[in-house]
Parts: C-alpha cells; structure tokens; sequence
C-alpha cells in the first residue's frame, strides 16, 4: 500500500461551535454527559436467542420531555433514530431566532440507519406475505427519512445531506459543513449523529464477534449535535483543525495509520483519549503515552459518530485558560480515522466560555 | 446567486475526465448509451430473489460484469453493488488514464464521493433471515452490508488511500456525490476525485417500491399521461472530477466542466414531491447562477422522470414554471425508460448521460410517452430528433426525504 498522509487544512477559516445538542444514556443534555453514572448500563437480549444478554447503554426514554414530540405528525411513525435526531437538534436550536433556520444546512451521520425499522419491515413481509409488506413502514427504512423528518420539524431550509460511516463520518461532516459554509452554501451548519440500539444490531455485533468475552465493545446509543458558523460571536469553542479521514483495510493497516497519525499531531497539545474501554483502548494508549493528557469520562459504550460528537463535546468541557487546545483523535471502528483539534474561546474580559448547561440543558 | 468564494482564492473550474458505467443495458458507457439512444427495453422478470406475491414481478436486472483484476473467490465475497461499482470506476479511471498497468490507481490518495441507498443489503437481508430463524447471523452478511464496504472494496482494488464519504440521499444521492466531489474541488480541498454511485436491486426494496404501488407492470413511461409507475434498474455510474488546472497538467483533456450544483430539500412529506416542485426550481436555479447563466442556456436536460404519477406531475409542473409556459428548449428526456431507477446510482449514471449529450450533441430521446402531459410536451426530445450543438447540459434527480438536486455541465473548448 502507497505512504498515507494527512492533508492538514490549517489555513482554513475556524469553525465555532455556537450551540450543543445531546442525547445519551446519561440524560438530555451536555450536563448529564459529563457526571455520568454506571448506572446507565442495561442488558438487552438478542433477537435471535431472548435467552442471550449483554451489557448496553440505552437511553431512559421514560423521560418525560420526550412527551413534546408526540404531537409532531411528522414523527408518528419514527423510531428512536429519529427522535434522538430531532431531540439534539431541538436543543442546540434553543434560543434562536426562527430566521436563523432560513439558511441553515444539516448534515445527518448514522452507521447502522433504521435497522429498527428495517427488520421490522423484513420480518412483515417475509412473515406475512409480500402482498402485505407495510407501505407505511417502508419509507422509514431509508437512510435519510430521520434527517428529512429533522429538517421538516425545524422548518430548515438550507442544503441537507445524509452521511453513513463510522466515528470518522463525524469528522467528514464537520468537513462537509466548513465547505457549504465556505462556498456559501448556508450560513449555519447542523451537524449531527444519531444511532439507536436494537435487539437485531445487538445480534449483528454479536455476530461480527465484538461482544465477545474479553472484548470492552458495549453498544450505546443517542445522538449529537453542533451548530456551526463562521462567526465568533457567542461561539462555545472553536474546531480549529478536521483532516481528512485516512482509511484502513485490517488491523495491521490500522497499526500502521494510527502511529502515522499519532506523529502528526500537533505537538504539546493535550490529548482527549476516546478510545478508552472500548477495543482500540489499548493502541490508543501505546501510541500516545507520551503525549500531555486533557483528561478523560467514564466510558459510555460505542455508538459510533454519536461517541464521537459526544467526545467532542465532553473535551469541550476540558477547555480552559490553562488548557486552551485539546486534541481528539478519533478512531474509526470500521475503516477510517481521523482526529479534530478544539481551542477554547476567551470573552471580552478574557474569561474562558463555558459550556452553560442553561442554553441546551432545559428543565424537565 | 451563491457566492463562491474560497479562502484560497478564486475556486478552481472542474473539470470531467472519465466516465463509467454499468447498467442493465451493457457493461460500459458506450453499450449503455447506445442502448438509451435506440430504446432497449431493458425490463425483465426478476431472477435474483423470489417476487411472489408482488405486483410487479419484473426490474431493469444487469447482468454482473467479470473483474479481471480478482480472482473469482475474491469477487464472490463481494456484495452485489460492489461488483457493479468497482468495473464502472475501473472504467472512469482507465479513461481519465489514472490506472497503471496492474489496475491500481495513479493517484492513489484520491479521494472518493460515494452515493448509494443500499449498500450491500442482500448480505443485511440474509443475516436478517438468520436471525429471524433463531440462528446467530454470519459474520460475513453482517460485516459486508454496510456503505462503507463497498469503499472499501473500491480502494482495496485500486489501492487508494484517500478518505471516503458514502453520501445516501435516497434517489439524488448519485447527484450530490458528484455536486460533493465538485465542492471539495472548488473549495481547494482536493484536486481530483472519483465520485459516484452504486445500487443493487434488493428484496427488501423490490417489496418495499412494491408495497407503494408504484412499480409498473407495463412499460415505463416517463411524462406520458398514461405512465402506471417506474421499473427499478440498478447498476453503477462513477466520474473522474478534477481541479481544470490539475487535468491540464496531466494534459488530460476534460470531456466537459461541471459548472453549477443546486441542492434544495422540499420540506413537504417523506416520499411525496410538493405539488409546485418549488425545492426542484431552487435546486436548479442554485447551479445556474453559480455557473452566471440562465436558464436559457441550457440545451438539454435530464429529467429524474420516474414513471410514477405523483413525481411526474410535480416535476413537469415545476420545469413549466422553470423554463416557461410552452418550453421547447431545453429539449429533455427522462432515460430511466431505458435503464430504469437506479435509485443511488441514478444521479451518477444519468450524469454520465448528460456529459454525453453535451459532447456530442444527441439527444436521449424519450422513449414509451406517445401521450405526454401537457407542461412538457414541446420539450420531450423525440427519437430521430437531428443532434444539435450543446452548450449546457442539465441532470436533475429527486428522492425520497425531500431530496432535490440539479448538476449543470458546460463544453470545455
């Protein structure tokens, strides 16, 4: 294979962050996300064999301000990936201006899409007979029916855009967004990631082997969201740096990458580690031993471009006027890698801003 | 107007340099282009997975080209969408002259821009039969369904490591892979790309088209009042876009240039057009005044031309109000009369379609709509229409979430 490289888009104009949406299974919310509790580890059975169970991190979703989107017709016959969609969304629109949407882009990233929906799908018509297949629950089934049922509630009316991959298909996006943003494209961009954990995905990890015993993987589910301009004004942080992905073929391929990666980052810049409990912990720990710590949470299972916005946003929370950039790297648990490189914001008066949980964490 | 300005100055034109396909109607551009001219009939009963029980029994099925490049183990652990993706690229790239001789790429950090709506579903489908049956699914359907995959096996074959994007906006994902790859160049990003898109017919997709009523039983006739729906195609369609300075320097030259992408999103409902097609006339006036044109200047225009009558209807609704009461020019056809819906190849393959138009002046005429709807009666190109010199092609692609987009190619002299 040819020498990879990492083309570094360092004359780039800077993304700021002006808003945050998160659904996770430690709450609503970006607070919730940083005081996580064990607690939000459940088991769930396989679909294949109800007597079989392993560890997953579910959304509570007996929460009751789920309830405000029961009444939106266009979620009736939306499944979880959907509402987790909409709901990061919701908050990292709170308090804006209805004009702002006018120009506003999305960019949705799910990995496994509707599976829910699919299997459902599936087993109707092969159970029932294909003269009988749900024409109501087909069109859920495609990838991009939760991003456009995102755009219609919102009322957004800039460029939308579907992406699925892995954890490196949020970094393409936060690309996708700076380029729209460049050419002109919208004045405002979402980006943001959705998964939902059902029995049936829980049967396909099991079955490509990644909850074996002695394997960390815990599939999780949620959603994130950032809300991206070219403006400074009231930004949370900025995303100074996305590289392109760099893509690996096997776990030999993926050594070789990650060590490249990890002699091109920037050096003495601390490093968010987002590997850690999940498979790839142990490479992302021998590869960046020697590189200064930004700290780190408690492990929130793996749910591919949601764990990465959601690390985004908690090495967000890191930032600080002692600690003014952090680094995240952002191992791809499919085929590519890439990385993202924050910088905290100061105000007028030189304090650091803050993540202020009253902007995106509403009371119940 | 969108303004287009890059931080790095002024944005690079973009230029075509390769184009290929794979359709129902041959295994390379030139079988399927002269398919589409002549009016092949390319529908037939599908074999691929069992129907009964459906309405329609029958799809625009291709035929699955050889890979000379694998060995035939290595092709048959390919899903099907792969081994429709990867002879098309082989093609663009062989004719962008960016293969050596052992078929790997020249350029191997080329980026890729792919569309599709499915990926490898029928591997997704037999792991789902699997599961449902109480069996522990094999660890081959579940690892080789996904997008991704098919990337994958795209940059193993050609050794490529650049990075990918699998962009699935239902049935304009092929469109705004290429409008994609086009923006990366524009913005400075990259300056050669392979971009486009791929699609296997499925059961899943088959019932689920089924399940809407809207597959036809006769034949598909695009913009015809008589029309009963659409016949789903598969296939793959990919293009070699590159910065015009980088092609030169290769000295390379371009077929065409890509001037202008609109993408818009009707908000209206899932699967149904918005009656006055609004999103479908800002999508096209996005890449018209990113090109500075009108919509005069366009010669000819590729219609998305479902077959179906609520699409149909939207859409010559909207090119009336576009183009004008009575249009005749831009002539247009819809040629998924003749290779059928490809879904997330559909806006690549017919991209392909348009670039050819452009460069050699004929005309894709439209086939099986003796009666056409009024809005766009003038404008259906007929067959035996005399070729005519071209300035400006047009392709235009709707899908299912609201999804509209409009690509515009322009001669390179």
């Amino acid at each position: 294979m040819p020498p990879c490289y990492f083309p570094v888009m360092t004359d780039r104009s800077p993304l700021y962050v002006s808003a945050v949406g998160i659904v996770s299974p430690a709450g609503l919310g970006a607070e919730p996300l940083r005081q996580l509790h064990s607690s939000a580890e459940k088991e769930m059975a396989l679909s294949s064999s109800p007597s079989r169970s392993f560890p997953v991190f579910l959304v509570d979703r007996s929460d009751p301000r789920w309830n405000r989107w029961v009444e939106e017709p266009r979620l009736r016959r939306a499944g979880g990936l959907a509402l987790f969609l909409v709901e990061a969304i919701h908050q990292a629109l709170v308090g804006l201006r209805e004009q702002a949407r006018s120009r506003m882009g999305l960019i949705s990233v799910f990995n496994n899409g509707s599976i829910a929906h699919t299997a459902r799908f599936f087993a109707g018509y092969r159970g029932q007979g294909r003269r009988f297949a749900s024409p109501l629950l087909f069109p859920e089934t495609v990838y991009n029916a939760a991003t456009s049922h995102a755009a219609a509630v919102f009322g957004l009316l800039g460029p939308t855009c579907t992406l699925v991959g892995d954890e490196s298909a949020w970094v393409e996006g936060i690309r996708m967004a700076r380029i729209w943003l460049e050419l002109g494209r919208a004045s405002a961009v979402l980006v943001a990631a959705a998964e939902e954990v059902t029995s049936v995905s829980l049967d396909a990890f099991h079955s490509a082997g990644w909850l074996r015993k002695g394997r960390a993987f815990r599939p999780a589910e949620g959603s994130a969201a950032l809300l991206l301009t070219t403006c400074p004004q009231d930004a949370l942080f900025v995303l100074v740096d996305a590289p392109a992905s760099i893509p690996y073929r096997n776990q030999e391929e993926l050594a070789s990458v990650a060590s490249r990666l990890a002699c091109e980052l920037p050096p003495g810049v601390p490093v968010y580690q987002t590997a850690e409990g999940s498979w790839l912990g142990p490479l992302e720990k021998a590869l960046l031993r020697q590189m200064p710590s930004a700290g780190s949470f408690p492990y929130l299972g793996e749910a591919f471009a949601v764990s990465a916005g959601w690390h985004t946003i908690r090495a967000a929370s890191l930032l600080s006027e002692r600690r003014r950039e952090i680094l995240l790297p952002l191992w791809g648990s499919i085929h590519q890698i890439s990385w993202l490189h924050l910088r905290c914001l100061g105000d007028a008066g030189g304090r650091r801003r803050t993540l202020p949980p009253s902007r995106f964490d509403e009371p119940a | 107007m969108q303004v287009m300005t890059s931080k790095r100055g002024a944005r690079s034109p973009v230029a075509v340099t390769g184009m290929g396909a794979v359709t129902a109607l041959g295994w390379d551009v030139s079988s399927s282009w002269k398919g589409v001219l002549e009016g092949a009939h390319p529908a037939r009963p599908v074999d691929l997975f069992e129907t009964e029980g459906c309405r329609c029994r029958s799809a625009a099925q291709a035929a699955i080209p050889p890979i000379p490049s694998l060995t035939s183990k290595e092709t048959r652990r390919l899903p099907r969408a792969s081994r429709f993706a990867i002879p098309a690229a082989w093609e663009a790239l062989a004719q962008a002259d960016l293969l050596i001789s052992n078929g790997r790429a020249k350029l191997p950090h080329t980026p890729l821009c792919l569309a599709t709506t499915g990926g490898g579903m029928e591997f997704g489908e037999r792991f789902l039969a699997e599961i449902l049956a109480g069996r522990k699914g094999h660890l081959r359907w579940v690892g080789r369904y996904q997008p991704e995959q098919q990337a994958l096996d795209l940059q193993r074959c050609f050794e490529l490591c650049g990075h990918s994007v699998v962009i699935a906006n239902s049935c304009s994902s092929g469109a705004d892979a290429l409008g994609y790859a086009a923006q990366l160049i524009w913005s400075g990003e990259a300056a050669c790309v392979l971009a486009g898109g791929f699609e296997a017919l499925t059961e899943t997709v088959f019932v689920g088209f089924d399940s809407l009523r809207i597959l036809t039983t006769e034949r598909c006739a695009p913009f015809d009042r008589g029309r009963s729906g659409l016949l789903l195609g598969e296939g793959a369609g990919f293009l070699v876009l590159e910065s015009l300075e980088h092609a030169l320097s290769r000295r390379t030259r371009p077929f065409c240039l890509l001037t202008g992408y609109g993408q818009a999103t009707d908000l209206c409902h899932l699967t149904q057009p918005s009656p006055d097609g609004g999103a479908l006339c800002q999508a096209m006036e996005s890449a018209l005044a990113q090109a500075k044109l009108s919509s005069e200047a366009v010669g000819y225009l590729n219609a998305h031309g479902t077959g179906t009558a609520l699409n149909d209807e939207a859409e010559a609704r909207a090119y009336s109000r576009f183009f004008g009461a009575g249009w005749q020019t831009p002539r247009m056809s819809s040629t998924k009369a003749t290779i059928g819906h490809a879904l997330g190849a559909a806006g690549a393959i017919e991209a392909v379609f348009s670039v050819l138009a452009l460069s050699t002046g004929r005309l894709p005429p439209q086939w099986n709509s003796p009666d056409p709807l009024p809005e766009v009666e003038q404008a259906l190109a007929r067959p035996l229409e005399a070729p005519r010199p071209l300035d400006h092609t047009m392709s235009v692609n709707v899908g299912f979430g609201g999804s509209n987009a409009a690509l515009l190619f322009s001669r390179y002299d």
